[in-house]
């Protein structure tokens, strides 16, 4: 049976009001699971509640009357934290250390019984291109190299739980790339990561599943996948451009464009495609492509957020 | 508790990192102390006479006893000749370049005899003292010891002056009957012939006999007796050592307090919440690290003040740690109070150092308490800094066992106590987190 590595059950957030001010809900009756092993992103406009969202969930601030498990325990139990690993967005790593010092500080906190901590700080390092560094005071990296830098104290204690907040934030594009191929190395590893991103071109290459948030409220909860993909609209190719005669033939379909070599139609049903398909070729039109649709996250994301906005 | 020896940790790698904080907490309190230490008690060495212009333009015995006198005061460091820049001539000061001195500030003050310093017709001793009053606790001093010179080194002055005044404002007859009755009154009660009464009034006996080594002469005996502290090495800074050190302690704490500020700032403590730490490791491994910081603090200033002044801090030095373990414990208190309370790095800088100085001044730090208004020192017991330097001042100055302290004990680890325990309260509900 598939297990969740995170269950939210009607989490509700909602701020005082300060002095003359109005009380903020941040977040409105929010329910969703996030399967173990998978990469989950979650997405929102600016102010959509995603931050107080991920505070949550690390047990940074609490709600009343709601239900949050992470890795089947309630978040209120700290030691859940130990199996649990966070980049924060912006992080500023206590200058006065080194890139190694960090890591044990780090894997120390998290009480990591591992005996083979220098073995795997060490591979770690390496793995985010980081052992150069490893002796250097934090003070002198890059905001590459400290993103780097969060990445390997985000995995150090071999969490099954993994927080990033912008993980690919500040990097070049092959660094972006590098860290793609590592969560995803993590992911065959079978952990579970959540990743909380305005990236998304990143998001829509790696993720298995989201969450779009908007206003305190979650508007979409699945995979990217059907998502951008529309279960209606059918993009035929042919071998020549499509001509009156043949759209006359068609009238009974619902054309929604035509273009060079290509037809878009928007079916009712599946049964709709084998008629326009024979339709065709009896009218010598050779069919070299049949796809369904596909937007990009971006359109999605954009028209999910415009439609909620009131 | 491993968490918090972990954070401990952290928090000692920040602080060495952090030099400024460094120099502030280890090395700027002793170089204060060193200076102000030079200042009011010395190395133990003499200590350095006041320089003044002395002008002897009078040719009165009296005169020439006065001088000899200031030559050897222990105060006063009498300068007689200047060099000019010309002639390279050694000469005497006069009155006029004595001034002129003075107000040029290479003096802060001139003593003038001038030629009627005492005359035939003198009922009194004209002294000018030409002072620049920039520095007015300097003036007085001086003023100070020359009227301790005349009233100690010249008694017989008084009794002779006196009928002198006599004669002038009685005249005649009138005067010799007063000198002769009070000769007759007090040869009777003092069992000494009334000749030898007026020969101690006479003029001759001021110049023969400034000192006054008679009955007269001793007519105050003041018998004063140093009853505490007599075996203190260096009273000056014994005195003032716990004051200053519980001023820097109090700043220094406040400093590694709000350190937590910092680490809200750089998402630090974000981090360690989302780790298995909790808000209360993070603020004990602060408190921990607050007192330790304090105690490793005030030991350094204290060993500084045995190693350049002699202070005696081994003699009782249970008592002693004891002092610096509470005062540390009040001292974070405070400044997690501070922390606690403001809602940014800046307010708290702000808070902290207003109401630290008035603490070091009304709790007495600075200066003794018994100089202040009767109402403020009310008001100064409700100071850590009052019964932090009472308390040192009990253990290094009285040298008291520890019953002499109970009371500041208790007093400091109660505020340390209470204090840090509603701080954390505080925190819980505060802004911080």
């Amino acid at each position: 049976m598939e297990k969740n590595a995170i269950e939210i059950e009607g989490l509700t957030k909602i701020y005082p009001a300060g002095l003359g001010g109005k009380e903020v809900k941040a977040l409105d009756d929010v329910s969703f699971a996030v399967p173990e092993g998978i990469i989950f992103s979650l997405l929102g406009p600016n102010g959509a509640g995603k931050t107080t969202l991920v505070k949550a969930l690390l047990g940074i601030v609490h709600a009343r009357f709601t239900k949050i498990n992470l890795l089947g325990e309630p978040v209120e139990n700290i030691k859940v934290k130990e199996r649990i690993g966070y980049l924060p967005e912006n992080h500023k790593f206590p200058p006065y250390l080194n890139g190694g010092q960090l890591l044990k500080f780090t894997a120390e906190l998290h009480n990591y019984k591992g005996d083979d901590f220098k073995e795997r700080s060490r591979f770690l390092l390496e793995k985010v291109k980081m052992s150069k560094w490893r002796k250097a005071k934090i003070k002198t990296y890059s905001k590459g190299m400290m993103q780097r830098l969060g990445l390997a104290q985000a995995v150090i204690h071999n969490p099954d739980l993994i927080f990033l907040d912008e993980p690919t934030d500040g990097v070049d594009p092959i660094g972006r790339k590098e860290i793609r191929d590592f969560l995803i190395s993590l992911k065959e590893e079978g952990k579970t990561i959540f990743i909380n991103s305005h990236l998304l071109s990143e998001v829509e290459m790696i993720s298995d599943s989201i969450a779009i948030l908007n206003k305190g409220k979650v508007v979409y909860s699945g995979s990217v996948e059907a998502l951008t993909t529309s279960k209606e609209v059918y993009e035929v190719e042919l071998n020549k451009n499509p001509d009156d005669y043949i759209l006359f033939k068609l009238r009974d379909f619902d054309v929604v464009e035509t273009k060079e070599k290509e037809i878009v139609f928007k079916i009712k049903n599946e049964e709709e495609i084998s008629k326009i398909v024979d339709i065709l070729r009896e009218n010598d039109f050779v069919i070299t492509g049949l796809n369904k649709r596909k937007s990009s996250l971006e359109e999605k994301f954009i028209s999910l957020v415009e439609r909620t906005k009131d | 508790m491993k968490n918090v020896l972990i954070l401990l940790r952290k928090d000692v790698l920040r602080f060495v990192a952090d030099k400024p904080a460094l120099l502030l907490t280890f090395i700027l309190p002793p170089v204060l102390i060193l200076i102000f230490g030079l200042i009011f008690g010395g190395s133990g060495e003499p200590q350095s006479k006041i320089k003044i212009i002395f002008v002897n333009e009078s040719k009165s015995p009296l005169a020439l006893t006065l001088e000899e006198k200031l030559d050897s005061s222990d105060v006063l460091k009498p300068v007689k000749e200047f060099t000019p820049e010309e002639s390279k001539v050694p000469q005497r000061f006069d009155e006029e370049t004595a001034v002129r001195f003075v107000k040029e500030g290479k003096y802060s003050t001139a003593i003038v005899l001038p030629e009627d310093f005492y005359t035939d017709t003198s009922s009194a001793l004209r002294i000018k003292i030409f002072y620049d009053p920039k520095n007015a606790i300097e003036s007085s001093l001086i003023q100070g010891a020359i009227q301790k010179t005349i009233f100690t080194q010249m008694s017989s002055l008084f009794p002779a002056l006196m009928t002198k005044r006599a004669k002038k404002t009685l005249k005649g007859s009138k005067s010799v009957s007063f000198e002769n009755e009070m000769a007759e009154i007090i040869g009777k009660y003092f069992n000494v012939s009334k000749d030898t009464i007026v020969k101690y009034f006479s003029e001759e006996n001021i110049v023969k006999n400034p000192s006054g080594e008679n009955f007269i002469g001793n007519i105050i005996n003041i018998e004063s007796k140093q009853v505490v502290g007599e075996s203190v090495n260096n009273p000056g800074v014994t005195r003032m050592a716990g004051g200053w050190a519980s001023m820097f302690l109090l700043f220094s704490i406040v400093g590694a307090s709000l350190t937590l500020f910092e680490e809200k700032q750089e998402g630090s403590l974000k981090r360690l919440l989302c780790m298995p730490v909790t808000r209360s490791q993070i603020l004990w491994s602060k408190y921990v690290f607050s007192t330790t910081l304090g105690i490793v603090q005030l030991l350094t200033m204290f060993v500084f003040t045995w190693l350049f002044f002699g202070v005696d801090i081994f003699t009782n030095f249970g008592n002693l740690f004891i002092v610096i373990v509470v005062s540390s414990m009040a001292a974070v208190s405070f400044g997690m109070l501070i922390t606690s309370t403001v809602k940014s790095i800046q307010q708290a800088n702000g808070i902290a150092t207003i109401i630290i100085l008035i603490m070091s001044a009304i709790g007495g730090a600075w200066f003794p308490v018994s100089f202040l208004p009767g109402w403020m020192q009310t008001v100064a017991k409700f100071t850590i800094t009052y019964w932090s330097v009472d308390a040192f001042l009990q253990v290094l100055w009285r040298n008291v066992a520890f019953s002499g302290i109970a009371l500041h004990v208790l007093i400091l680890a109660s505020v340390g106590v209470v204090v840090t325990f509603y701080s954390v309260i505080r925190f819980r509900k505060g802004n911080i987190f």
